[in-house]
Order: structure tokens, then C-alpha cells, then sequence
């Protein structure tokens, strides 16, 4: 299949199991292109598990999925050249300078020197880390660590962006920040996010669709308007709610 | 904003030696090597003063393993086997000992592994990088040694001394690929680098049971750290083939270690 048409991602019947515990269970949906499409969940819902599969870090157990055409088990590489990945939670090197970081990573991707160069100048300028690009990673705040994780993610102009819960532990203004670079990349660009969270404002502030999973099971899929008009939700509490808990317990 | 998309080609499948660059300029510039790099200071400012009288029963030993104990052969033996197989067992561990641990550690493996570089790259690009830092360090240090104990050492030899210390470089690089390849074996540092000094300091302790019991000396040549040191037994004829042999026997379990390593590594799941 070309990976310049049909969906960004189909995932068709994946399941991953550790052992007794089902952490994805038969999951099936499909992401289209440039998008930002919200992974909705609490914390154990599998939300990593599956970004971990799509992106060839974990192999499934059952079913399948493509991401902009690759299979991501048979042509994880090709998947991992087209993607960026910014983790839940993660470490930098503190030793290394940001500048450094991302000269680091973009060798990791075999950009040529001066490419490389020029592409983390880019990315600098725009997280207005210019003037930090030669300080030491382990000085940096949350939030402009954030950033360079962020930066790493778009070295190799990704196709997609599979962020797992970008914005936990931002403060409101580095939020509104991030997410704004968030839509600019889906506007302007035409990557394609997937966009993993429990926060449930940021799921209604940027994503058009959305997939709510609970326990490794994929509960529903769509638009956030069409989902609360099918459960009745004014809100996105609501909607989470309903169908976590049922339609009770978010009435 | 981030510009266009990059083009459709394959993705690269050789081996990535941009990033085996970089990672090498990370490796030097780390605080694992200013350490180590302390303690080769310390070792060669510190040797000559524990040269100047060897203990007595140093020597004795040394002449009847390898029937010649003129100072130059007891210097030899003393910072080989006493000074650098120590140095290469904890700068071995201290190195390479955190490979792919200390990105699960740190909470950074799956951020790494998830670029499209092979899991066995990735391991084999960590582990040359911190080879071309060992190689550098004790190429360094043997350069020095060789200037410093050319004036301090009785009867010294630099051509004997070098040939020595190239087949010796290979006993440190083993080191690191042992403690390297038991890294990717355990889920904590600790435990990879604690087996791995346990492990190597047993084979140290026996790099000469070959000398001292003369019917375990085939067994003994099953030890890469004797091979590291065997020259000293020829040093008043070393050839060609008295220093080419062991390097070869070094390299060939280098080449092992690595590949377990990169097999260990390509069969890792990023589960936490």
C-alpha cells in the first residue's frame, strides 16, 4: 500500500497481552490523515501500550495495524522514519546541551551535518529556545524540557506525531503554548496527531476525534459533537463519564 | 511551520554511523570518562613510587613463572596484571557497563528506540562509541606511561613496553564488551555493573593459573585476560606472532560479546 493515501493509521483486531493481563483487547479504529485525533483514557487504559505498538516498540500479540501504510511490525523502521514520538514521561541527557540533544537525535535519523544543523536551529527558533540552545539540559524547567522533547520529536519533519500525555505537569501557560504548536502542526503543516491524555480539556481544546479506551478496550470512536449527542453529555466530564461509568453516573 | 515532509524512500538499513559519531562525542564528553580518566592519572602518577622497591616475593614469583627476574620484566608484570587488568575491569564497568540500562533508568529508551535505527545498531553504535573512547584512553596512557618510565625504570624497554601494551589495550575493550553485553541482560544498573566487576575480577584473578600451575595451562588460555597478558612470558623474543595471536584471540571474543549483545538488544520489549 502507498503510504500517501488511505488513512494514517488502521488498526485492525490489535491486542497485546502480558501474560494474564490483556493491556489491548481486539482494538479496531482508524486515524485519518491531519488530524488531531484524541486517545482518551485514565491511567492503565492502554494508551501507551498501543502508541508503544504502533511505533514497533512493543510487538502485538493479535490483529494488526498500519501506520500511513507500513505494517507496523514488518516495516516498524519505515514507520519510525516517518514518526516522532514524544513519551509520557521521559528524561534528557543532562549532561548534553539542548543544541547538542538534537544535533544527537537527528543522527539518529542520518540527516546529513549540515542539515541537521539547520533543522535544529529551526527548532530552537521556534520553542524560543535560542538562547538557552547551549545551556545544559539538567538546568532546564519542566516546561522547556517539555519543549526540547517536543523539538526531538519534529527533528525529521515528521508525518505523525504520537504524543502520550504531552501536557501533564505544564503549567497553564506553557500548555496553552504547546497545544497551540500542536494545532499549528495538523493546520500547516498536515501531520497527522495522535494525541494521547486524561485531561480532558485538552482533548476538547485540539482534537477533532476522538477514541476512549478503559481497561484495553476501545469504547467508543468519533467526533467529540457526535459522541456527546449520542450519550446525552453537555460536557466532556460528562462524556467521559458515561462511558466510563455508564450514563447514571454522568447524569 | 515545520516545513515540508520528508521524501518516501526506504528507510536507512545500514549502519548508522552518524549516530555511532555522535554518541562517541557524547561517551568522551561524559562524566564516566572524566572519572576514568582519574584514575589513569592516578595510575600512572602513582605506579612508578610502588615500582621503585617491588615486593620480594613479587619478583621471586615472577622469575619462576617466567624464568627471568630483571627489573624490567617485574615493572612489567606489576602494571599489567597489578595496575591495568584492574583498571580495565572497573573502567569496563564504569563505560559500558549502563548501555540501554541507563536509558530504561532514565526513562529515555523508548524516546531512543523509537528512531529508525535497529535495536541492534543501537546497541552496537553504544558499544564502539565506548570502544573508540577506551581505545583513545589507554592509547593515551600507554604513550605516557612509555615516556614517564623511560627515565624511571631500570632496564626499560619502550619497543618491548608497547607491543605489550597493544596487545593489552584489547584486555580493557573486552572489559567494556563483557560489561556491555551483561547490561542489556539486566533490567538495573547496579546489578549489570556489580556481576560484571565480580565476573571480570574472577577471570583477572586467574590470568596466570597457567604460569602458577603449569598443568592448568590449557585451561587457562580459555581466560581472554590471559591472552591480554601472555607476552610477558616472551618478552625477550617478542614477534610478530607473539602479539598478533592474543589480539586476534581478543578481538574474536570482542566480536562474540558484541553480537550476544545486539541479539539481547533486538529481542527487548520497551514494556516500562
Amino acid at each position: 500500500m502507498s503510504d500517501d493515501s488511505g488513512p494514517a493509521i488502521t488498526i485492525d483486531g490489535l491486542t497485546k497481552t502480558y501474560g494474564p493481563v490483556t493491556a489491548l483487547d481486539a482494538i479496531r479504529f482508524d486515524v485519518e490523515r491531519g488530524q488531531v485525533f484524541g486517545l482518551m483514557g485514565h491511567n492503565g487504559a492502554g494508551k501507551t501500550t498501543l502508541i508503544r505498538v504502533l511505533l514497533g516498540l512493543v510487538r502485538p500479540s493479535g490483529g494488526g495495524a498500519r501506520v500511513l501504510g507500513h505494517d507496523v511490525v514488518s516495516e516498524s523502521l519505515e514507520v519510525r522514519r516517518l514518526a516522532g514520538f514524544l513519551p509520557a514521561e521521559f528524561s534528557l541527557p543532562g549532561e548534553m546541551t539542548a543544541r547538542r540533544f538534537l544535533r544527537y537525535v537527528a543522527s539518529m535519523f542520518s540527516l546529513p551535518g549540515d542539515e541537521a544543523a539547520r533543522r535544529t536551529d529551526e527548532l530552537l527558533a521556534l520553542f524560543d529556545l535560542a538562547g538557552d540552545a547551549d545551556r545544559h539540559l539538567s538546568g532546564f524547567s519542566s516546561g522547556m524540557t517539555q519543549k526540547v522533547g517536543l523539538a526531538q520529536a519534529l527533528v525529521n519533519r515528521p508525518r505523525i506525531l504520537f504524543l502520550d500525555e504531552p501536557t501533564s505537569g505544564l503549567d497553564p501557560l506553557a500548555r496553552h503554548d504547546f497545544l497551540d504548536h500542536i494545532g499549528k502542526l495538523a493546520r500547516e503543516d498536515g501531520v497527522t496527531v495522535l494525541f494521547s491524555t486524561h485531561i480532558l480539556s485538552d482533548i476538547e481544546a485540539i482534537c477533532e476525534r476522538v477514541a476512549v479506551l478503559h481497561e484495553g478496550k476501545l469504547l467508543a470512536r468519533g467526533s467529540l459533537e457526535q459522541l456527546k449527542a449520542e450519550h446525552g453529555a453537555a460536557s466532556m466530564d460528562e462524556l467521559y463519564l458515561a462511558l466510563v461509568r455508564g450514563p447514571k453516573a454522568a447524569g | 511551520m515545520t516545513g515540508a515532509a520528508p521524501s518516501p524512500a526506504s528507510a536507512p538499513t545500514g549502519f548508522p554511523w552518524a549516530f555511532l559519531a555522535h554518541e562517541t562525542l557524547a561517551v568522551a564528553r561524559s562524566r564516566r570518562v572524566k572519572l576514568i580518566v582519574g584514575l589513569l592519572i592516578y595510575t600512572l602518577v602513582a605506579a612508578p613510587f610502588l615500582l621503585v622497591t617491588p615486593p620480594p616475593e613479587v619478583a621471586e614469583a615472577v622469575e619462576a613463572f617466567f624464568g627471568d627476574g630483571s627489573t624490567f620484566t617485574v615493572f612489567v608484570f606489576i602494571w599489567f596484571d597489578l595496575a591495568m587488568n584492574k583498571l580495565a575491569v572497573f573502567s569496563g564497568a564504569i563505560l559500558a557497563g549502563g548501555i540501554v540500562t541507563d536509558e530504561r533508568t532514565a526513562g529515555r529508551l523508548d524516546l531512543l528506540l523509537a528512531k529508525p535505527i535497529r535495536r541492534s545498531h543501537y546497541f552496537l553504535a553504544k558499544l564502539g562509541a565506548a570502544l573508540i573512547v577506551m581505545a583513545g584512553l589507554y592509547a593515551i596512557l600507554s604513550l605516557a606511561a612509555t615516556v614517564t618510565f623511560l627515565y624511571r625504570v631500570e632496564g626499560f624497554r619502550p619497543g618491548a613496553f608497547l607491543a605489550m601494551a597493544a596487545v593489552h589495550l584489547f584486555a580493557p575493550l573486552f572489559a567494556a564488551s563483557f560489561a556491555a553485553s551483561l547490561a542489556v541482560c539486566f533490567r538495573r544498573k547496579i546489578t549489570a555493573i556489580v556481576v560484571s566487576i565480580l565476573a571480570l575480577s574472577l577471570l583477572v584473578g586467574f590470568a596466570f593459573i597457567g604460569f602458577y600451575i603449569p598443568s592448568l595451562y590449557a585451561v587457562g588460555t580459555i581466560n581472554p585476560f590471559f591472552h591480554a597478558v601472555s607476552p610477558i612470558a616472551s618478552l625477550d623474543a617478542l614477534g610478530p606472532l607473539e602479539v598478533a595471536v592474543p589480539i586476534v584471540v581478543l578481538i574474536a571474543w570482542i566480536a562474540a560479546l558484541a553480537a550476544f549483545g545486539a541479539w539481547r538488544t533486538g529481542r527487548i520489549e520497551v514494556d516500562g
